[in-house]
Order: structure tokens, then sequence, then C-alpha cells
């Protein structure tokens, strides 16, 4: 059996093939064709089936992670979209919670609501927030409003009635009201996409859904006719934001499950390689060109959120929770007014890409201080097919940065490098210690193509005592497009608390959610005997505006049981916040079950050990302010580095997609899975 | 500067990373909804002078507020020993107001204080004659809870058990209270320990050092922009409709003075302090300025003590800007946002692109309770609505959204119905609300509030219900603030001010928030965005006749 995951960013589509019978991984980059995604993504297909020699008929699934949704809402290209609401609320979607994010700036605007105000609509309708059905839907109100859609040509229409969540009768009423009187207009209730409360973030979700669907259907309409002579007989599955897949058509209905459905991969990847050497805890740490992506992977289990967003529309959906910050490779260094260096937000991109790529870039990045600073080297940048001109980046660095503060050049580079380090150290921080994970249990998994060039210098103050490097830290994110298991996340919120409420009320809301989930995975042909359906819940003390997620123990809901995730909610408090009440009430705010077909995991081979002392290609200066400057510094090959092989800093790695960076005091080893182990300091490996 | 750049940047960054993650712990675990949704709360991290070093700040009325109440506890208590952690909220000894909860404890590495950590949080209740603390009819500040000057809440390490159940004893709801109390103190625990690790990361001498420069550097900076904005006085006024007492508007004078690279705001001139908790102190005034002055000198520039040094501020006491004691002074957020949009319009003659025409300048918190919630408990539901941006140079204002002194979230509607016996029965923009212009103002909001329970009680703190917020350059002023209660099919207009207003069920509250003033001549509107206006309905057509004459 042979299985694809293609990952569709920006500048590359990158490609893993996994022969299952052989245990061997093939890994494969074409260029990204933005106006046409599926057409990279075909080319990317021929390219791994060639170079592993396999045959398409054995792909048995193609999963993909795409940047479609989330693309057309940062760019304002999604179709024009109706939305219907509970009357007199049809400016909650604009008003929103009010909360400006910038307390000082006086010309800020406010994100544009993702419906425009012409084109909502308030029908007289009303339900309580028990789910009593107050006042039921308007019919001769709501022909009126489906002739007012028709008339403003909307491609899709969202509706969102005021708690929903508990009842969604009058919004399933008005959907099918729209389905019979708008044949071809895509339609989405707010109770189909998310059954929790608090009417803005549940409109955001409901709108950005709706206006996802048409462009989702497009695209997938036009996969499905490109694919089909290549593979024709290959499931086909998308990246969602959850770190699960789903499959074609259930994207179709709930494509805002594919915002994040980019980073979401990686985190995927991380989980698997954890798992693969026996890592528990990770840290995913993914730095690419522009910024740089942080994710947690705690006791096997990746970290989510629900309060995630894009583009300033919150969207109340579970999601991988990805900490992105704007420092990469291509952050640009500048000076404020009053002479503080800052690194990014603002990059240089690919184009026209830091100064040393001599395409007429004159501002100092970090690509421009790690070549400087001997860390990258001229002739060998993605493995020689591109030169960098140290001189152009010694001169932009020289001039915008080194001569106004006074600086030497050299050391002018490395707090360039400082800089965006404690960035990128205070992301780390803020990802694992200040949310209770200590570093100390964690391995900070390094990819993305300048993710180990830093990796280990941060690893040590953060305290973390590993950095892994996978093989391929360029195309690792694809890799997790392999292992993710397809996932329906479900949601009833129901506010009661533990102390009162009967436990069998709250068990007859999780069997009602574990239905659906089973209905779902039976409608992706998934056996019954195949599927796992996890229950969590959403906790707060009485009187608290934020939930704690706590899983559930496994059985039926009884007392002792509720009692059990009440002793849980406290420990997750303590150990989040630092305090917690154990005598206080605590109250239910939502149930949860995820619905997951697991998926096979990749059986790959872990090689024997074979070397221990591999050999450098090269030396070369490399600075280091451990060494208080330049020290001459082996220069290894990574295919030179096997099984078994080992040696110590500082060194530099290099391979086409990355460059490792290896401190003086640190010790690297090959491990059997074409890892590189980097051990921080104050130990050395077992 | 003996202090090597990047180090220091680092640290400077470090330092606010500590702030930020004390703010998150309290923010995250409150059950005070005035920390929650209306983020009236701060943490700080200070030298052993008290100067403010590095803040997380969620509301700009907070700025620098905590330095001046820590300055008096570093006079009144003497010692400071590892373990202590000092509570205080008496305006009168450097806060703004009762509610506002403020601790602080010190750092020691090796015997030596380094610096100390700060929080301030605004409390659910803090006792006094009104459920909330917020009495609308107090003449006195003893009316207004219990006032703690500075006073150890834990020596050594060990909480004062005493002193905690002598503030249970005296506000009413003591779990609430306590709890945000004891996040308070956690956040103190934690930033503690990280000030001791960046401390061991660089030593004590560098740690003063780089604190010093970090004060040094904001002060330079603040100081070159004020030495770039033209010379000279600049004066205006704004107005409050009454103080809830007498019908008597409440004016606040300034006069801007900007000088070379410093800045005197003198609000000689203000109303005399009122009988009413209208009334700020010397901190509340001091806030508001150093907020306005920050957002049109340079919003970029790292905020601590150093931002604050070539600032001036003359109010002369006895005023409403200077309240002396026993002024009561709950509602001070009146003023603040009074002086907000006084000084604004001052600056609007030096630097006309970095200000925005008058706001809705209020905040308008309303207060419903009764005695039959869930569970047949008493229930207290408050909130505080926004209303429309004044208009900018070159943009519109926002449609209901916060400005200036204060950042808040509304409540979510079906939380509130969830928790309460209430519905609500709309939330939407109001159409012709913004001041006409070259620029509209932004356009406040109408939310009706239906009581379910058999009897209430309404409490407002509102205002512009008779003098609206003005516009700038040719601007019309935004349309007013209206209150109303529909009771039986017939409709009462309420004052903007009201206490203990009787609600029985079926009754319903409806409000309508002040828009924003325009922002130069309505005929000089694009005719683009009148047509996006009425195409959106947030203008009418015969609001479109009436004021641009088309």
């Amino acid at each position: 059996m042979i299985r694809l995951g293609v990952d569709i960013g920006g500048t590359f589509t990158d490609i893993v093939l996994i022969d299952d019978d052989a245990g061997t991984l093939t890994v494969a980059k074409v260029p990204s064709v933005p106006a046409d995604p599926a057409a990279a993504l075909v080319a990317a297909v021929r390219r791994a089936l060639e170079r592993a020699g396999a045959s398409a008929e054995h792909v048995a699934m193609l999963s993909h992670g795409t940047t479609i949704v989330t693309n057309a809402v940062l760019e304002d290209t999604l179709p024009a979209t109706a939305l219907v609401t509970t009357a007199g609320f049809r400016d909650v979607l604009e008003i929103g919670r009010h909360l400006r994010p910038d307390m000082y700036d006086l010309m800020q605007d406010k994100p544009r609501p993702l419906v425009p105000r012409e084109r909502r609509f308030g029908v007289r309708e009303r339900t309580a927030a028990d789910g009593a059905l107050l006042v039921p839907l308007d019919a001769d109100g709501a022909r009126e409003i489906l002739d007012a859609i028709r008339a403003s040509g909307a491609q899709a229409v969202a509706i969102s009635f005021l708690h929903a969540y508990a009842n969604p009768a009058n919004e399933t009423a008005m959907k099918r009201a729209v389905t019979a009187a708008l044949p071809g207009v895509l339609v989405a209730a707010s109770s189909d996409v998310c059954r929790e409360i608090r009417e803005f973030e549940r409109t955001s979700t409901v709108a950005l859904n709706a206006a996802a669907m048409p462009v989702v259907a497009r695209y997938l309409d036009a996969l499905r006719e490109r694919l089909a002579p290549v593979l024709p007989k290959t499931q086909v599955l998308l990246m969602q934001s959850n770190g699960g897949s789903m499959t074609v058509g259930a994207a179709r209905q709930a494509p805002a499950h594919l915002v994040y459905s980019g980073p979401a991969a990686g985190v995927l990847a991380c989980q698997f390689i954890g798992r693969l050497t026996g890592r528990d805890n990770v840290l995913g740490f993914d730095m690419g060109g522009t910024s740089t992506d942080i994710s947690l992977v705690y006791r096997g289990v990746p970290r989510m959120t629900t309060e995630g967003g894009i583009g300033g529309h919150p969207v109340k959906l579970p999601m991988l929770d990805v900490h992105t910050i704007g420092a990469g490779g291509g952050s640009i260094a500048w000076l404020d007014a009053g002479d503080g260096l800052h690194v990014g937000p603002r990059s240089a991109g690919a184009d026209p890409g830091p100064a040393a790529y001599g395409r007429g870039g004159t501002e100092p990045t970090v690509t421009d201080a790690n070549l400087v600073l001997g860390r990258l080297a001229p002739d060998r940048f993605l493995g020689g097919e591109m030169r960098l001109d140290r001189d152009r980046a010694l001169a932009a660095i020289t001039e915008r940065v080194a001569h106004p503060l006074g600086l030497d050049p050299v050391r002018a580079a490395w707090g360039i490098v400082r800089i965006a380090n404690a960035n990128m150290e205070r992301a780390l921080r803020v990802s694992s210690a200040e949310r209770g994970y200590d570093p100390r249990d964690f391995t900070l998994v390094a990819f993305g193509g300048a993710g180990p060039l830093h990796a280990a210098a941060l690893a040590a103050p953060v305290g973390f005592p590993w950095v892994l490097v996978p093989e391929t830290p360029g195309v690792f994110s694809a890799l997790g497009l392999l292992v993710a298991d397809i996932r329906h996340d479900l949601v009833q919120s129901f506010l009661a608390r533990t102390d009162d409420v009967p436990p069998a009320r709250v068990e007859a809301l999780f069997a009602d959610l574990e239905r659906v989930g089973h209905e779902l995975l039976a409608e992706d042909g998934v056996a019954a005997d195949r599927r796992v359906l996890q229950r969590s819940a959403d906790l707060r003390y009485v009187g608290q505006a934020y939930e704690v997620h706590v899983p559930m123990p496994a059985g039926p809901l009884d007392a002792a049981r509720l009692a059990d995730v009440t002793q849980r909610f406290h420990a997750e408090h303590q150990r989040l916040f630092a305090h917690s009440a154990a005598r206080d009430p605590v109250e239910i705010v939502s149930v949860r079950v995820a619905a997951i077909a697991p998926v096979v995991p990749p059986a790959l081979r872990e090689r024997p050990a074979t070397t221990t002392a591999p050999k450098p290609v090269t030396r070369r200066p490399v600075f280091f302010d451990e060494l208080d400057g330049f020290a001459d510094c082996r220069v290894f090959d990574r295919r030179d580095l096997g099984p078994g092989a080992r040696f110590a800093g500082p060194a530099i790695v290099e391979q086409m997609d990355s460059t490792t960076v290896v401190h003086p005091g640190q010790v690297v080893i090959a491990d059997g899975w074409g890892n590189l182990l980097v051990a921080v300091g104050g130990h050395t490996p077992a | 500067m003996g202090v090597d750049p990047i180090t220091f940047e680092v640290f400077r960054n470090g330092l606010v990373a500590v702030a930020e993650q004390m703010s998150a712990i309290i923010w995250r675990t409150s059950f005070s909804t005035i920390i929650r949704e209306m983020l009236d709360y701060s943490t700080a991290i200070f030298d052993p002078a008290g100067r403010i070093v590095a803040q997380a700040c969620r509301i700009p009325i907070h700025l620098n507020s905590m330095s001046r109440s820590l300055r008096t506890a570093l006079v009144t208590i003497d010692t400071w020993r590892p373990g202590d952690i000092v509570v205080m909220n008496d305006p009168y000894s450097g806060g703004q107001h009762l509610p506002d909860v403020q601790t602080f404890m010190p750092v020691f590495v090796d015997d030596a204080l380094v610096a100390i950590c700060g929080t301030l949080g605004h409390h659910l209740d803090v006792g006094g004659m009104r459920p909330g603390s917020y009495a609308a009819d107090a003449t006195e500040i003893y009316q207004e809870g219990l006032r703690l000057p500075p006073i150890k809440l834990a020596e050594n390490g060990r909480m004062n058990d005493r002193l905690l159940a002598l503030i249970a004893a005296n506000i009413r709801q003591p779990d609430k209270t306590l709890g945000d109390l004891r996040a308070q103190t956690a956040a103190l625990e934690v930033g503690a320990a990280s000030v001791r690790d960046i401390v061991q990361r660089y030593g004590a001498p560098a740690f003063r050092e780089y604190s010093d420069e970090t004060v040094a550097t904001s002060e330079r900076r603040m100081r070159a922009c004020l030495a770039a904005m033209p010379r000279g006085t600049y004066a205006a006024e704004a107005c409050l409709d009454d103080d809830g007492v007498s019908d008597e508007p409440v004016r606040v004078a300034v006069a801007v003075t900007v000088g070379d690279g410093e800045v005197t705001v003198d609000f000689t001139g203000s109303s005399r302090q009122r009988p009413s908790p209208i009334n700020a102190t010397i901190s509340s005034t001091e806030s508001a300025t150093y907020y306005v002055v920050m957002a049109v000198a340079d919003p970029t520039i790292p905020a601590n003590f150093g931002c604050y040094e070539p600032i001036r501020v003359i109010a002369p006491s006895g005023t409403v800007v200077n309240a002396e004691l026993p002024s009561p002074v709950v509602g001070r957020m009146a003023i603040t946002h009074t002086i907000t949009n006084a000084l604004f319009a001052a600056f609007a003659s030096a630097l006309p692109g970095r200000v925005t025409a008058a706001y809705y300048g209020m905040s308008n918190v309303h207060v419903l309770s009764g005695d039959h919630g869930a569970g047949g408990q008493r229930w207290i539901f408050v909130d505080i609505e926004v209303g429309g941006w004044g208009a900018r140079a070159g943009k519109d204002g926002l449609d209901c959204y916060s400005q200036g002194v204060h950042n808040l979230a509304n409540t979510p509607i079906e939380m509130v119905e969830a928790v309460y016996p209430l519905r609500f029965t709309q939330y939407e923009l109001v159409p012709d609300s913004g001041g006409a212009g070259a620029f509209r103002g932004g356009l406040g909001a109408a939310r009706d509030i239906e009581l379910l329970d058999e009897r209430g009680a309404l409490y407002t703190q509102f205002d512009h219900c008779k003098i609206p917020a003005f516009g700038l350059f040719g601007g019309r002023p935004g349309a007013c603030a209206d209150l109303s209660v529909e009771s039986g099919g017939r409709s009462t207009r309420l004052p903007s001010k009201v206490s203990n207003h009787p609600l029985r069920r079926g009754d319903v509250f409806r409000m309508t928030t002040q828009g924003g003033g325009g922002y130069g001549e309505p005929r000089e509107r694009d005719p683009a965005l009148i047509e996006r206006d009425l195409r959106e309905g947030k203008v009418t057509p015969a609001a479109v006749t009436r004021e641009y004459g088309r």
C-alpha cells in the first residue's frame, strides 16, 4: 500500500510518499501554482511516484494540507454571502466584542465583517437559553428575506439564531426554506457547525463556513477532475485545523475546519516523530522564511484551543494550538527612533529576499546575519543551487545596524541573531513554561528551512535538554499528513453545576453526540469496529468566564466519575494558573466528543547503528559568542551521518533543505530513524 | 551608556514578558466580570524606588497609576521582607477608586531588594451602600466601601487570615473577591520567581543598570517627540451633562503648553468637586493625561515611568480633576473620558492629523438586579456599553467600538441569558447617530433588555444625553444617548443617572448609546462613502438630504 502526503505552501508544494510494504519514505518538492493549486499537487504526485518507482494503482490514500480557505479569508476574496439572524440582532457580527487590539493607535481599523450589513437579515423567531422554543420561525418574514437574498446575488447563506446550540429547530426550518427556495446556493446553520454558547463567536464561525463553501466546492471539483486520470482509485483526504483529516464530502459541508490546514500537518509530524522515538512530550519549532510556528505535544497528545481565529474573525472550533510569531529567516532587522534594535515582523519574503540574495534587497535580515556569522555558507545554500552574497549581507548590516549603533559589523550580525532568538525564546516560554509545562520534560523538534539553524541556541536558556532535527526538516510537515486520523469534533454547550446536575443528564448529552459521531464516520465509510469516540468537557469555577478543557474518564458517567472529572479540573487549573480552590463550586459549560477513525501508522524501519565517527566535508570559521568570536569549525554533510554517528560541537551540518548549528559543548548523535539528536548541555547522550 | 544595546533590548522585553505572564493568570481565572470583560486590571514590575519599569496594562486609565500607590506604600510601610505582600485600595493614598485592589510583593535576591511586583484588579464588590460598590447617590467616600490604606496581607510567606476575615466581613460576595485576590497573589509569586531568574541571569548590578536605562530610554524618546511638536499653548474644554445630583454641567478645562521636550497640562478652570461620585483623584487625572500624550506623541515608546517624566499636570485641588477627601470617586471614569475628549480637542489645533473628534465619552454603566435568580438567589448584572468613535483625518469613526481611556468587551447575550433572568430584545447599530462630516462619526448602539424576574431594580450611570460628542473642523456632533423603560405598553424616558429605579416583570430597559463626532465639513464627504452608508443603512436618505444637502 502506498500513501501520499502533499503540503501545498505558498512557494513550494512538498510531497511525502510512504510505501508501507517496503517501509520506505520518498520526498519531493515542486513549485506551487497559486492560481491553480491542484495542478502543482498533480505534478508533485507524478514526481514522487516516478522517484519511488511506484505505480499509481497502489496508492490507497492521498492526504493534503491546503491554504485555500486561509488565503481566501486573508486576501478578502470570499464570495458574496448572506446572513440570517434573530430579528434585532443582525449587527452582532459587526459589533463583535468591542475590544480594540491596540490601546493607543487612533488610526486603527476594525476587522471588516465577513458579511456586510446590506446582506444581513433579521427574522422573527426566538429560543430561550434552556432550549425552550419561545417564537417559532416567522414563515412570511423568512420568505421576504429569501427574495432579498436572491436579489443580492449571494452564493452562500449562513444562519445564526440566538441559543440555536440549545435547540436548532428554528435554524433547521430556516435552512430548509433556503434550500427549497434558492437552489444552487450553499447554506450552513450555526447548529450544524458549532453548537456552542456565545453568539458573536458562533455567528462569525458559521459566516466564515458558509462563505468558504463555494470556494472549497470549486477547488474540490477542480481537484477531482485533475486527479481522476492520475489516481482514479485513491481516497482523498484533507487536513483540518484540529489535526484530523476529513473526507472530501465532509470538507464541502464544514470548510471552516480548514483554516489552519497548513500548520496542522507540522504538529502531527512532531507527534509522530515523538511516538516513533519514544518521546511523549515534544515542542514543535517550525521556522520558515517569514514566520515561526510553535506547537506542543504533551503525553502524546497535541495541545488544542477553541479560541482561535483568522484575520480578526473568531473561529469557534477546536484547532491545534499553534503559536505563530513574525520571525523567520527573511525577517528584517531595523532600528526604532530610540536606536532600539528590532527584528521583524516585516519580512523581505522570497522577493527581493535577504540582501544576500542579490535581488535588490538592501535591508538586513536574519539570513544575512547568519551568513556573516559563517553559519550559512555562500556557496552551499540549498545544496549549492543558490549563491549567497556575503558582501551584500555585510554592507546591509553595516549600513543599517552596525554604523548607527557604533558596533562592529560582526557584533551587529550577532545582535540581530540574538534579538531574533530572544523573540523566539519568549514565544517558546509562552508556549511551555508559562502554560505550566516544564521544558525539561520536552524535546524541541526543529524543522522548516531555518529551524535547525537556531534551535540549539534556544534550547539551553529555555531549558529543553534535547533538540531533534528530523531527516528532512524542509519537508517534514508533509509527513504529518500521513499520520492524521479521520476526525470529527462535536460539541454541545450545556451549563450545569457538577455538584447538582444528575449525571444521567450529562450522560444523555454525551450519548447523543456519540450517536452523531457514529453517523458521520459511517458516512465517511469507516466500519464500526474502527471507530474511536473520545469524551471531554469544558469546566470552570462558577462565576468565571473562561473554561478549562478536561478529558473524561472512560465509561458511562455516574456520580463517582463526575466527581473524578471535577478533581481533574482543580488539578488542571492549578497547573495552568498556579492556584485552585478545591471547595468552590464547578460548572460544566460544554461537553465534547471527538469521533475518530485512527489511521494505521506508517511502518518505518529503524536502521542499526553503523558509523560512529563521521568525517567532516570541510572546515570554516563560524562565529560563536561562547568562544568570543570566530572558531574553526567542522562542517558535516547530512548524508554522511548514518545511524550511530556521533560528534561534538561546535559544528555545522549541511543538507539540501536546511543547515543545523551545533554549539560548543553540545553533543550530536544520529539515531536509526534518520534524526539528529542534539544534547543541549550539561549532559551527554546515553 | 555602559550597557550593551543588544542585551538591553533582550532585558527590556524579558521584563515586559514577566508582567504579561502575571497578567494572563489574573485574566483567565477572574471571577470579576469587570476584570475579564472590561480588562480593568494591570500588572507591573517596579524598581525599589517605586518607579514603574515594565507594565502589562490593558486599559490606559491604569498608566502609571500603581506607581503613585506604591510610592505611598513605600513611605508608610518601612520594612519590606521576603514573602511579604502589601494590599491597598485607598484613592486618597494614590489609588483611583475603592474597587481597584492593588497588591505588591518585594523581590529579594541575596537579602537585597531588587524589584517589586504589583497587580491591580477591579473587584466585584468592596462593600458600601450599594451592590457592586457603585453608589450613584454617594456623597462621601465612606459610603463607597471598605477603605484600605497600605497594609500587609502576607508576612514572611504567611497570609494574614485576620485581615482576610475583616475584608470578607465587609463585602457582599466574599468568595469571589477572595478568589480574585488569590489569583493576584498567585500572579505576584509567579512574577517574583521570574524576576529572580532574570536577576540571576544578568547579576544584580546589571539588573539595576538595565532597569535604570529602560526608564531613561523611554524618557529620552518622549522628550524627543515633544520637542518635535509645534510650541504653544492650546486650550479646550469638554463637559458632562450633569453630576447626577444637580443639573449643572460639569466642565473640564485644559490648557496644554508644549515646551522644549516637555508638556504642561493645566486643568485650572475645571468645575469644583461635586457631592456625587463623578470626581477623580489626581491619579486618575494623570493617567488620562498620560494616555492622550502617549497616543498623540508616539504609542511605540515602551511604557514606563520615563514616558511620564516630561509631562507636568497642574490640577487645582478641590476640583473634579483633583478631588479632596471625603469626595466620593467611584464613577471617576466620567471625568477621565471628558479629560480625554478635551485633550484631543486641545491637541487638534497643534496636530490635527493625530487626534479624533469627540467619542462617546462615557463608561455607560448599567446594573440590573433582582431577588429571585437561579436557585432563588439574589442577582446583580453589571455591564457597560460603548458608542461610536470620533471621526479622524482621513477615516470615519469606528462604529460601536471601545475608545479612549478604557478598552472593554461586551458580555455575550447568550451567557447573560443563561445565568440571569433577563432577555435581550435588540442589539443593533443606530442609523444616523454618527456626526456628519467629511469623515463620519462612529455609530452608537441600541441594546434592549427585558426583565424576567418578578421585580428588579435598575441603576444607570450614563451621560451625554444632553450634550453630544462634538465634531472637529466643521464636523457635526454625534447623536445623544437615550434611556427609557417600556412598561405595559408605555414608554418612560429616564435621566442619564438613576439609582434603584424599580422594574417589574416584562419591563424593557432600552438604551441608545452616543454616536461619535464628525471630522471636517459634511459637504466635503466623498459621495462614494455616502453611497456605501446608504447601502448599508448606516445613514437614512432623509439624513443625507438634511446633513449633506443631497
